[in-house]
């Protein structure tokens, strides 16, 4: 018994890795006032170009660097759609996920990605988990440090609150939004990564499958502190985790049953916590600086 | 005409200029020529009468998961859900059919209201998530897209399955619950004739109507409304139920004129396709049937673009998203406002 539990709590903590990556990415842009609608697409191009760059440089780490370049591009795209033409956020994020869905698909139908099997495998740090599991545990709390005890950080949690007063202390609000766009996407787009070369060593369509979103939720569940967000992903991890052992399980349990289970037990919990959360003050709302 | 007025007209076809150029990239990336792909695409949605019937039943789904999206982003709400208001639709007419006695028509036409009423309280259980427990309505409706879709797999596999068969489907439903046949040689079921119809309700409840004024006041400024004495929950709550209602809808057209059975995927990416709709043709009815006829052109082309050439239909897919992106940017209007700006400043300047 102890010993099952042992290993459920191990491959939630690596099933939960992909989704801590894009949540910490949400969160960062979601502090400073931008919603990350986007974060599936992002992922969806992060898992895409991993697995072709890992298997190019036949090497992973070279694949999620690749991934987190691409990442950072798209980031500054949608920085600048919504920051500087000031789009509705939420619809462009989803404008973004069917690009993200509709590219890697068609580049994989095209040529024919999902024959390809990354061989190099991330290195395997202490409880035999990969390192990224690590990395990620590490950002959970360099990003807490950062949100609370630095003079930047503060600095970013208050232009998601009001940037008029942080425009008047002459900090710029569209550089400090750029800069989280910037590393929003960075931090999904090596969640995808790890997806496709860390869980698996392979892409395929639509392998994304709602994470995006289970991230989103993630954070609007830690009401947008970093170590809320962490247990979001851990119970929204665990959904992942325990549907893979149902649909294996063959069981009494329907099949169908055990693929809808993550995302209803996302459902309950938004119902659940929603009403305790507190959204940023100017999270959806676009800056216009006075002349 | 007014300088408004053009705008309005020029301004999404520069959108969807930009976006088949940017498909064409995508396509010239990939090896292909874009322009014998557009020829397929052009040939697959017109060119016969056979082809034309598909395009105007897939054209007669999305203008009404369209309609989906614009009622409700006229009340100030972002339905994803259409996907699975849809399934619910078409799950609720397949049960109708499937269970009820009775004759055939008559059954055939509750199958129909069926169909509109579970997709509608499928949309509005999202509102009452969204209006009583604050749940973000983009998140819910995504996360009840799957939902849907794996409880239809289920259904459609196991309570429901024909048992002649091992693929996850019902049975082919008797040919006297068909949707009828405007024209029994093309193949064109009457399904387009309801489309037209929601879309004039549409018009006429929304621009004609004092619930729908009211309606429209909450979608612009739910403050405002709240002030003016407007009940911003209930009109959510309504929006939401029409939203999904016509996503419903929808999903019963499909099953009852078009594939006669439900199966596994029936959805196929309607939802995201009406959001296409919906914003190219900003919300309105005669342009959510002109979007309409584009994007259904698209989809049922795409399926003759991969048949005859090496382009994969998602490339429809990419096409359809762009589209989204170049409307919401709107290039022309923004070129024509930072003119007009630049020529006040010059006159107060």
């Amino acid at each position: 018994m102890a010993n099952s539990v042992y290993t459920f709590i191990m491959s939630m903590i690596l099933y939960s890795t992909p989704l801590l990556f894009a949540a910490l990415g949400v969160l960062i842009m979601e502090v400073t006032g931008t919603v990350n609608m986007a974060a599936e697409g992002i992922m969806a191009v992060g898992c895409y170009v991993a697995v072709v760059a890992s298997a190019h440089f036949g090497n992973v780490w070279m694949g999620a660097l690749c991934a987190m370049l691409a990442a950072a591009v798209i980031g500054l795209l949608f920085g600048f759609l919504v920051i500087d033409l000031q789009i509705n956020q939420t619809v462009l994020g989803i404008a973004f996920n069917l690009i993200g869905a509709g590219l890697t698909t068609t580049l994989n139908r095209a040529f024919k990605t999902d024959a390809i099997t990354v061989r190099d495998s991330f290195a395997k740090g202490p409880f035999g988990l990969p390192i990224p599991v690590y990395i990620g545990f590490i950002l959970v709390a360099v990003m807490w440090v950062f949100l609370y005890k630095t003079h930047t950080g503060v600095r970013y949690r208050s232009v998601g609150e009001n940037p008029t007063v942080v425009e008047s202390m002459g900090i710029s609000v569209r550089r400090l939004r750029y800069t989280a766009c910037l590393w929003g996407a960075v931090f999904v787009g090596f969640g995808g990564a790890f997806l496709s070369t860390g869980l698996l060593s392979k892409f395929t369509e639509n392998m994304t499958s709602g994470r995006g979103f289970f991230a989103l939720a993630a954070v609007t569940f830690g009401n947008y502190t970093p170590l809320g967000m962490l247990a979001g992903v851990f119970v929204f991890g665990a959904g992942e985790t325990l549907s893979f052992r149902l649909q294996a399980g063959g069981g009494a349990f329907p099949y169908e049953a055990a693929l809808m289970l993550p995302y209803a037990l996302v459902i309950v919990f938004l119902c659940i916590f929603s009403r305790n959360v507190r959204d940023p003050k100017a999270l959806g709302v676009p800056y216009k600086k006075s002349r | 005409m007014n300088k408004q007025k053009v705008l309005g007209i020029v301004s999404p076809l520069v959108s969807i200029a930009l976006a088949m150029l940017s498909g064409s990239i995508l396509i010239m990336l990939i090896g292909q020529n874009p322009l014998s792909a557009f020829q397929l695409i052009f040939k697959g949605a017109f060119g016969n009468a056979a082809n034309m019937a598909t395009t105007m039943s897939k054209v007669t789904t999305l203008t009404l998961t369209g309609l989906s999206y614009a009622f409700a982003y006229r009340c100030g709400m972002i339905n994803i859900g259409a996907e699975g208001q849809l399934y619910m639709g078409a799950l609720c007419s397949t049960l109708c059919v499937l269970k009820l006695p009775g004759p055939p028509a008559l059954v055939m036409i509750v199958a129909v209201i069926a169909g509109f009423i579970g997709g509608g309280l499928a949309g509005l259980l999202i509102g009452v998530l969204k209006v009583y427990f604050g749940a973000n309505e983009v998140i819910t409706t995504v996360m009840f897209n799957y939902v849907m879709q794996y409880f239809v797999l289920y259904m459609v596999a196991n309570p429901i399955q024909d048992p002649a068969s091992t693929a996850p489907q019902t049975i082919l439903f008797p040919e006297a619950y068909w949707l009828p046949w405007l024209s029994f040689k093309s193949k064109l079921h009457c399904g387009i004739i309801l489309m037209v119809i929601c879309l004039i309700f549409y018009g006429i409840f929304l621009w004609k109507m004092r619930a729908g004024f009211g309606m429209r006041i909450v979608g612009q400024n739910n403050l405002a409304a709240e002030y003016a004495g407007l009940d911003v929950k209930k009109n959510r709550l309504l929006a939401m139920f029409f939203a999904g209602g016509f996503a419903g809808l929808a999903g019963a057209i499909e099953v009852l004129g078009v594939q006669h059975r439900l199966l596994k995927g029936v959805a196929s990416n309607y939802g995201f396709d009406g959001m296409a709709v919906a914003l190219l043709g900003n919300t309105t009815p005669v342009g959510m049937l002109l979007s309409g006829l584009l994007i259904g052109a698209l989809k049922s082309g795409g399926n003759a673009l991969q048949m005859f050439s090496k382009v994969p239909a998602s490339a429809v897919d990419l096409i359809r998203a762009m589209v989204i992106i170049f409307v919401l940017v709107d290039l022309v209007r923004r070129i024509a406002q930072s003119r007009l700006e630049k020529r006040r400043m010059k006159v107060n300047g």
